[in-house]
């Protein structure tokens, strides 16, 4: 039987409220305050587009940006990579699933910081054990201090927190995947190269798009693991936009500058989306 | 009086429409059947009468009461789905007793009601059990008692046989209509199967894309089915279809196309058959009214009846025989006796029963005949 | 004959090795990590700091006892888990009718509504909280476990919905049908024939909830000074440079990680179902 609008909206209503108590109405309020000039503690003044075209000029802005970006593609693509190729080697093997699946989901699962400051610590110059190990066989360095080895760093955590994700929809969408298509693929003596190619990846081609979507979402928010790792440093090397944003909004106090900052975080990450949304939209109709 | 009468009901989903205007009256006590392929619209029509689909427009009258805006809960039917709709969470007794409980119903009559229901149905063994621990056929009667449990002016039923395996499906076919002879109460059961809509129904509605197509006791539909539809649905294997060509010679009447001629028994013409003269026509024949010419006591063939084509397909059934000839490019089955000596590929000498023929207008697809 | 069959039972065992060896090897790069910190945790500070790492050493459990027992790590963890749990309740209590709305209205506005879940979803943390800084202050709500739970429900509800939608479209529309014919009403059927079904499906929700609410870090550390700081804000101040107190730490991370650790033991199924539900469409 279906639903009836009057149903409807009452089932919804207190969630719809909520949501829009706590999460909309902030949002309308950050935009507006994009416009002012607000430090706190001092009363908002009108301002109009200044807070928007300072930040456009500010070259630590296109740091954070290009930074974010940075991450962003190379930590996707390194998810997705090897995500797939877990996903593949699991579907091959039969014994230790279990185990397997639950050890690999933990970076995922718990708290960012904490993986973040236990991945941390082991790249430390004199006690982290990874630099130990490095140190032995001839290779000395200094993660924290060198920007490239921090960002790398950075990037490392990222992908070492992630891939699980990627690997676990991607294995469930592989068995969900028939046999008989490799099977016939088989048959007509295809390699398992191009079983992969023309049978595997075009079947989960929505679940890719739909994976790398939430993964760039994510990537361009990042802030817990720098602001507990590297807190931005060294000077300004591992930076991102939400990193950013903490500071200018939450350090400085100029809230104005700081909404303007998230206004345009949120036009990038939308920017990214765009693409995606569209392939997923025409994947969609053509069914 | 609790008849059910549709007046000039519709349904629309957006621009399709999924049931035109449709008039029905179902007699108090009756069971009808509403049968037809996917997509002619006779679950839809159920599920308006049990108030889960919104009639778009006409009205419904249930018990002679207007009941268009009246939710299913308060229309006093109860229903049985195809895949039983039992309640997971709740034991067999209490998945019956809870329309009652809802009403307010004293427990002492509840358990009355229900353990009578058990008993009708065969089911007190099973009602501490969960539906998850019931075959397919219990979980069935556990649907069946929990409609009966609720006393209501009908009962409305949705292919409820159609996920039992053929055996228990005919089985229960015949306790189904038992159970109606005991509540006396109108059942309204929807069915693909034509065959179990013959076998149960007091009268069946004939559906197709949303249009009722006759609605008459089983025995007419199969001897005067009113169109080309009905006539082709009703009745396995199904009847021939023909084309040919109606003409008139000393005052008899001949259907005859490139391959054969055929002479119309007088019992069969009707004025209507006689305004089709020189038209071209569909011949309607039923496989169990073609018989071999070296097996058929029962009729005499003459040059009038009696055509000659080579063999198809032989498919013996035990008693019978299935032949197939080719006429015209289309494949004519006769049901034949078992001893015939029909070879793929050999000429085999058909008599026609021109007493059962139908002549369908070939524009209308109308039977002309009844 | 015997030398080609040798050659494929060979290859297969050799195929067979290196893909065991590197699930093995990526399984050891995602638990090391808190295999390392656990051994910290429990080492005393002597043997923490030593490089090459000590494989033997004397444990104790002086890390644990300076952390929760001298320490306040024990009001952390009943701030963490008076918001965790609370805005789990919550977050159920009004997300499962919401689900079940969206899952039962086929209209198009349930369409732009999961759609709007996505967004959100998309949006940085900072549009949200920003005026909550303020605002916080000046209601006197700043560094309240209550403001916490509330703004936590309300940013996880497009998830914890599209979650609970998925599984209740998997509940045939004929069972609640069949309730309303028995004479429920919408609700009625909701609470009486939905509700006790829906178990698998609200448990597996409520973990990923509980899990985010747990696990958050940017809106605490913006909303809260003392009183209602959460374990991961805390143990965020021990940084990465303390050194000295680096065992106390460890024991920190690995306070923190445990019950998640647990309930992924407990519940994995649960875990990889929701993961995967949004995402598989069967």
């Amino acid at each position: 039987m279906e639903m009836k609008r009057k149903e409807f909206i009452a089932f919804t209503a207190p969630s719809m409220l909520i949501m829009a108590a706590l999460m909309i109405a902030p949002l309308i309020l950050t935009f507006y305050l994009s416009f002012m000039n607000f430090t706190y503690g001092s009363n908002p003044q009108y301002i109009g587009l200044k807070n928007y075209i300072d930040i456009l000029t500010n070259v630590r802005f296109w740091n954070a940006t290009a930074f974010t970006l940075l991450i962003t593609a190379v930590t996707t693509f390194a998810k997705i990579a090897i995500g797939f190729g877990i996903a593949l080697l699991l579907y091959n093997i039969t014994k230790f699933r279990g185990i397997f699946i639950a050890g690999s989901l933990l970076p995922f699962i718990v708290p960012p910081v904490v993986g973040t400051l236990i991945f941390g610590w082991l790249f430390r110059q004199h006690w982290g054990y990874v630099s130990y190990l490095l140190n032995q066989i001839g290779i000395d360095i200094s993660w924290y201090a060198d920007p490239w080895a921090a960002r790398w760093l950075i990037m490392m955590h990222v992908i070492w927190q992630g891939t699980s994700f990627v690997f676990l929809v991607l294995y469930a969408g592989l068995q969900a995947m028939s046999k008989e298509s490799l099977e016939a693929a088989v048959v007509d003596g295809a390699t398992y190269f191009q079983q992969v190619v023309y049978v595997i990846i075009p079947y989960l081609k929505p679940l890719f798009l739909f994976v790398t979507m939430i993964m760039v979402m994510d990537a361009y928010r990042l802030f817990d693991n720098i602001a507990v790792m590297t807190k931005g440093g060294p000077g300004l090397a591992t930076e991102t936009l939400m990193y950013y944003n903490y500071q200018i909004a939450f350090g400085r106090l100029s809230l104005g500058a700081g909404s303007a900052i998230s206004v345009l975080t949120m036009i990038g990450i939308f920017i990214l989306m765009a693409p995606f949304l569209y392939w997923t939209y025409k994947e969609q109709t053509e069914k | 009086m609790a008849r059910i009468i549709l007046e000039n009901v519709v349904k629309k989903y957006g621009d399709v429409t999924a049931v035109q205007k449709t008039n029905l009256e179902i007699m108090d006590k009756e069971f009808l059947i509403l049968v037809g392929p996917s997509g002619c619209g006779k679950t839809t029509t159920l599920r308006m009468i049990a108030g889960l689909e919104e009639i778009t427009s006409g009205n419904l009258y249930i018990d002679d009461k207007l009941v268009n805006d009246v939710p299913p809960k308060d229309r006093d039917i109860a229903m049985v789905f195809q895949n039983y709709a039992l309640y997971p969470h709740l034991n067999v007794y209490n998945n019956m007793a809870f329309g009652l409980k809802l009403r307010k119903t004293p427990k002492n009559i509840i358990e009355e009601r229900v353990m009578e229901a058990a008993k009708m149905l065969g089911i007190e063994e099973l009602l501490h059990r969960k539906p998850r621990q019931l075959s397919g056929g219990q979980r069935q009667r556990v649907a069946l008692g929990r409609a009966v449990v609720r006393e209501p002016k009908a009962f409305l039923m949705d292919e409820p046989l159609s996920n039992l395996d053929a055996k228990l499906r005919v089985q229960m076919r015949a306790e189904l209509k038992l159970l109606h002879e005991r509540v006396k109460t109108t059942f309204v059961y929807v069915t693909h199967d034509q065959i179990e809509a013959m076998t149960m129904g007091d009268r069946l509605v004939v559906m197709n894309h949303g249009v009722i197509q006759q609605v008459d006791t089983p025995l007419t539909l199969y001897n005067k089915p009113a169109n080309l539809f009905v006539a082709g649905f009703i009745g396995s294997p199904a009847m021939n279809f023909i084309n040919c060509k109606l003409i008139e010679e000393n005052d008899s009447l001949i259907l005859i196309n490139s391959q054969f001629r055929l002479t119309i028994d007088e019992a069969r013409v009707t004025p209507k058959v006689k305004a089709a003269v020189n038209k071209e026509v569909i011949m309607g024949i039923r496989p169990d009214d073609i018989f071999d010419a070296e097996y058929s006591e029962k009729i005499k063939g003459n040059v009038n009846n009696t055509f000659t084509f080579i063999v198809g397909v032989v498919e013996p059934l035990g008693a019978e025989t299935l032949v197939n000839v080719k006429i015209e490019n289309k494949l004519i089955t006769a049901k034949v006796d078992y001893r015939t000596k029909a070879i793929h590929g050999q000429p085999i000498k058909l008599i026609v029963d021109m007493s059962k023929v139908h002549v369908f207008d070939a524009v209308t697809e109308e039977n002309l005949s009844i | 004959m015997n030398g080609l069959k040798k050659f494929f039972v060979l290859r297969n065992l050799t195929v067979s090795t290196i893909l065991y060896s590197l699930l093995f090897l990526w399984f050891i790069v995602s638990i090391f990590p808190f295999f390392w910190a656990f051994m910290t945790s429990i080492k005393h500070p002597v043997d923490a700091f030593s490089m090459p790492p000590v494989w033997l050493f004397e444990p104790t459990l002086n890390a644990y006892k300076a952390l929760w027992i001298d320490g306040e790590f024990m009001h952390y963890f009943n701030n963490t888990m008076f918001i965790s749990i609370g805005s789990v309740i919550i977050a159920l209590i009004i997300g499962c009718p919401a689900g079940y709305a969206l899952a039962r209205y086929t209209n198009a506005s349930s369409f732009y509504l999961l759609l709007a879940a996505l967004v959100f979803r998309a949006l940085p943390r900072t549009l949200f909280i920003l005026p909550f800084y303020f605002i916080a202050q000046v209601t006197g709500l700043f560094d309240t476990r209550i403001l916490l739970m509330l703004i936590m429900v309300s940013i996880n509800q497009p998830f914890t919905i599209w979650m609970l939608r998925s599984f209740f479209m998997n509940i045939p529309k004929s069972i609640e049908e069949a309730a309303m014919i028995d004479g429920c009403t919408r609700f009625q059927a909701f609470r009486y024939v939905i509700v006790p079904i829906m178990g698998p499906g609200v448990i597996t929700a409520g973990i990923f909830t509980f899990i985010l609410a747990y696990s958050e870090y940017f809106i605490p550390v913006v909303l809260t000074a003392t009183r209602a700081a959460t374990m991961p804000v805390a143990i965020a101040q021990f940084g990465v440079d303390n050194v000295k107190e680096w065992a106390i730490s460890a024991a920190g991370a690995v306070s923190i990680a445990l019950p998640v650790i647990i309930i992924v033991i407990i519940a994995q199924k649960y875990i990889v179902e929701g993961l995967t539900a949004g995402a598989v469409k069967e």
